[in-house]
């Protein structure tokens, strides 16, 4: 896939819009998904996608092959709902910086660490999509990133503009917040009978 | 809260949870890797979150898909119409 996308990139560089086209169809699924994850919904999504690639087929000529045409094309998805939502809200606080805003013992406090009452147990996968929506856009992003498309570290630290220590330290305090998020979400929520037979 | 300053196995339980991220991603020299499991063995308020943090990436990777909505067919063939549309006037234009 990789090898074929930056063929087809390379093509598109040239004028080939049918080369262009296959990489949309390839991954416009993807790069919905990560948008969406963005908090873009509905018709500002179908735009952030086409703004996205078509700003994309502008660049094509200058992907240099240093990650792959995918996390090339996310980086510049994630530009796009920045510009989106910056022109929609004016929106500073939205992705305002988060690394000191909490210290990493007051995260791991949050997250659970000392305590003994157990971890996400019932339908965990939901849970914790539902936390992950609970948490600031730069943590969703990098979860997204490294954890859903796989990225490796220096392509996550290319797509979000930061070094690649920054982009660790970034990346452990959002998988915290996302715990401290599924614990906060488990408190609101009832048991299930199962639980509440088992916890007596 | 237990105390993070407390020393297990030569390792304070603050440095594993610094290391925390690295550790799971295999980043860390065998050495450190070595002293963070010795750690591990005997301090179970480490281990018991270390093994949490785990469980909800693992889930985070597997949910996603299960939860966050497709792209319909006719989204993606109508997407892909537009930007067809909009790189041909691009390349007429430019």
């Amino acid at each position: 896939m990789s090898q074929a996308d930056a063929e087809r990139l390379a093509s598109a560089a040239n004028g080939d819009t049918s080369a262009f086209d296959q990489l949309v169809a390839a991954h416009a699924e993807a790069l919905h998904r990560f948008a969406h994850s963005l908090g873009v919904r509905g018709a500002d999504l179908d735009d952030v996608l086409q703004d996205a690639f078509v700003s994309a087929w502008r660049a094509a000529a200058s992907y240099r092959g240093d990650g792959s045409v995918r996390s090339w094309l996310l980086t510049i998805v994630r530009n796009a709902v920045r510009q989106s939502q910056r022109r929609a809200h004016g929106d500073r606080a939205h992705w305002a910086p988060i690394e000191s805003a909490e210290t990493l013992e007051s995260v791991a406090d949050r997250a659970g660490w000392g305590r003994t009452d157990g971890g996400p147990a019932r339908d965990a996968k939901e849970l914790v999509m539902r936390a992950l929506d609970r948490l600031a856009a730069e943590d969703r992003e990098i979860l997204w990133l490294r954890e859903i498309e796989e990225l490796s570290g220096e392509e996550t630290a290319a797509a979000l503009h930061v070094t690649m220590p920054a982009m660790k330290s970034r990346l452990h305090r959002a998988r915290l917040r996302l715990a401290a998020a599924v614990r906060e979400l488990e408190r609101d929520v009832p048991p299930t009978p199962e639980q509440s037979y088992a916890r007596s | 809260m237990p105390d993070l300053d407390r020393m297990v196995a030569g390792l304070r339980c603050r440095e594993v949870l610094a290391d925390l991220s690295d550790f799971l991603d295999g980043l860390l020299s065998e050495t450190r890797v070595a002293a963070i499991r010795a750690h591990l063995a005997e301090c179970t308020t480490c281990a018991r979150f270390g093994t949490e943090v785990a469980q909800v990436l693992a889930a985070l990777r597997e949910g996603h898909a299960e939860v966050t909505p497709a792209l319909p067919d006719d989204a993606i063939t109508a997407l892909r119409r537009r930007v067809l549309g909009a790189i041909r006037e691009d390349a007429d234009t430019g």
